[in-house]
């Protein structure tokens, strides 16, 4: 599917913005195909939000480069790059009605209001706010404000559309919808969106890649298949979904792609994904909790025997909550597969595929993300 | 916000209101009933009359005196319109050391009692080698004016979002654009109403004037020079066309500064 041809729209090399002590922006490298969907993701003050920025030209990095198709643009003002963003707060004029706001981009670039009128009469048919021309933003909804402010980014037809947080002041229902209409604007349009939010699901359901920030770090640029299912470091596999963590040390390396890890005096087969592991390190054992079998049918490498401590029914499924030593495994059990009759306190066996097993250094313990 | 018009009620909280304002408003009251009294007396009235009204327009030293207010009061704050504007920028978005004691010492001309800065003012354009002129009086009420303006614009600023211009910046326009068609409409009401008051108080002003006039005066202190030959009902004729002229102001000034929900 890649296409090696293809020159990167938008490629950040080496940047770090500093603000008096704290690291917003630490050593960043992104490179951003023409038409991609792009997300970074990551929780509040991971400098994802700098990084766009940056990107937009209202921030000067301290270090590095900014490049947007080929051409450096580090020190080139916001307002000479061809590149338009969708402020998380919508930032629309308050003095100006809808379609003065849409004009707005356009009579910056000299265009005359009876030039500019198809061009903001398509955007606003695009954005579905047709009859909305003479309102104010104090006048439309939440989601309403939200599509002024794409239209007034996108009737410049920039290259790159940059988004700061879209969705995050609505309710759900409506971002969902929201995020509907994003996607196929971008789709139908073919333009770059690089899009910031703290939302995994959104990104993981929107984007063509991600890339994973935590303290101005990027941990982690994949697809969101590579992100949820081949995690680089435990930050990434704690952010991103659930995860089960089990702490152990190396018992025996078996071959060069699996390890064996010792936990509780259980010894688990892991996939060897960090070829840096050697024996007796400490590691962390991570497990998606759909991944953890209940009594399996089918014989599997790891299997532990435990006892249930919690069922918690959630729709489509159960979450079980199996105890073994000290150690506590969520498994995800489809409704239909569930035994109904089992209840807690009863000894069970659990157990899953090494292929679906990831180990981390110990040292990652501390950037993972602690949820009581 | 739309305020909702509730049925008046005389509770204890507005017999308190009627109370106070009375205390406000009843000696404004009794000048407005005097100036069209027809004897000079000032304890009782009898009858009614606007030839005071009439012997005002026809007395030139004092609409001389009132033309002289209007140019001094529209130049002062059309002046104090441009510094403070461009002050109240450099106290919100400058940042620098003593920022805090600046923005207190900024206030000073407005809080210090106009004797002493009209004698400040007097030593200073003494020594500078200055006549008493228009332009001495224009000088002083630029001084306390200033501030007004700037308090004003200066608060609005606080509140105002940076993402507007940010958003103007980065859809294209430049940063003179981003003030001219951004920023300056949202703190225009804050302006406008912070003229509407300095230009109430420069109107108003006798202290700071009386120090720094020469021949060329303005109409408070022509009104506080007819005081000298007694109280006559033409001074109430006069005070409450001032007081008229600035009620209308007042009124003007607080929908303009009024919060506005939008913002």
């Amino acid at each position: 599917m890649k296409d090696k041809e293809s020159k990167w729209q938008v490629e950040l090399v080496e940047v770090t913005k500093i603000y008096k002590d704290t690291i917003a922006v630490n050593n960043c490298n992104i490179k951003i195909k023409a038409g991609e969907f792009f997300s970074l993701l990551g929780p509040s003050g991971c400098g994802k939000t700098t990084t766009l920025r940056i990107i937009a030209g209202l921030e000067e990095p301290d270090e590095g480069k900014v490049f947007l198709e080929g051409g450096d643009v580090t020190n080139v003002p916001a307002h000479r790059r061809n590149v338009n963003t969708v402020f998380q707060d919508y930032a629309i004029f308050p003095h100006m009605s809808v379609y003065d706001n849409v004009y707005f981009p356009l009579k910056m670039r000299k265009i005359s209001k009876k030039e500019a009128d198809p061009r903001i009469k398509k955007v606003l048919k695009l954005v579905n706010l047709e009859g909305f021309e003479k309102r104010y933003s104090s006048q439309v909804s939440g989601g309403q404000r939200q599509r002024v402010a794409s239209a007034r980014a996108l009737v410049n037809e920039p290259r790159v559309l940059l988004l700061d947080e879209p969705l995050g002041a609505l309710d759900f229902k409506l971002r969902v919808s929201m995020q509907k209409v994003l996607k196929d604007i971008q789709r139908n349009l073919n333009i770059t969106f690089i899009y910031v939010t703290h939302d995994q699901t959104e990104a993981i359901t929107m984007s063509d890649r991600i890339a994973v920030m935590s303290q101005g770090l990027i941990h982690q640029i994949g697809t969101p298949d590579e992100i949820y299912n081949n995690p680089a470091t435990a930050f990434v596999a704690s952010f991103i979904g659930e995860m089960n963590f089990l702490e152990g040390l190396v018992a025996s390396i078996p071959s060069s792609d699996t390890v064996e890890v010792s936990v509780s005096n259980k010894n688990i087969l892991c996939k060897n994904n960090d070829q840096k592991i050697s024996l007796n390190d400490g590691v962390l054992v991570s497990i998606r909790p759909e991944k953890v079998h209940v009594n399996p049918l089918q014989s599997l490498k790891n299997v532990i025997e435990a006892e249930i401590s919690r069922i918690v029914f959630k729709g489509n499924n159960f979450e079980v909550t199996a105890k073994f030593d000290k150690c506590e495994v969520r498994s995800l059990v489809d409704y239909k597969v569930w035994d109904k009759s089992q209840k807690v306190g009863n000894r069970v066996k659990i157990g899953w595929n090494p292929e679906d097993v990831q180990v981390f250094p110990i040292s990652m313990k501390k950037d993972m993300i602690q949820y009581e | 916000m739309k305020k909702e018009r509730r049925k008046f009620k005389l509770s204890p909280l507005g017999i308190y209101a009627v109370l106070a304002y009375s205390f406000l408003y009843l000696p404004l009251a009794v000048v407005i009933v005097f100036s069209f009294s027809p004897t000079k007396s000032i304890v009782g009235f009898s009858g009614f009359t606007t030839r005071w009204y009439i012997k005002l327009f026809n007395d030139e030293a004092l609409i001389a005196a009132l033309i002289h207010s209007l140019q001094v009061s529209l130049t002062a704050v059309s002046i104090a319109v441009v510094v403070g504007t461009s002050g109240a920028f450099f106290l919100v978005r400058a940042n620098f050391p003593g920022k805090q004691l600046f923005r207190s010492l900024s206030q000073l001309p407005l809080i210090l009692p106009g004797i002493i800065l009209g004698i400040a003012l007097l030593i200073l354009f003494m020594n500078l080698g200055f006549e008493l002129s228009m332009f001495s009086i224009l000088m002083g009420h630029v001084c306390f004016t200033t501030p007004v303006i700037m308090f004003q614009v200066a608060s609005r600023l606080q509140r105002l979002p940076r993402s507007f211009e940010y958003a103007a910046k980065d859809l294209g326009a430049t940063p003179v654009k981003i003030f001219w068609y951004v920023t300056l409409p949202m703190i225009r009401t804050a302006i406008i109403g912070g003229a509407l008051l300095a230009f109430t108080m420069s109107f108003d002003e006798i202290i700071i004037t009386y120090f720094l006039t020469g021949t060329w005066t303005t109409l408070p202190v022509f009104i506080y020079g007819m005081m000298r030959f007694g109280l006559s009902p033409q001074v109430f004729a006069i005070s409450t066309v001032v007081l008229t002229f600035a009620m209308v102001l007042i009124v003007l000034m607080a929908k303009f500064t009024a919060v506005r929900e939008e913002l």
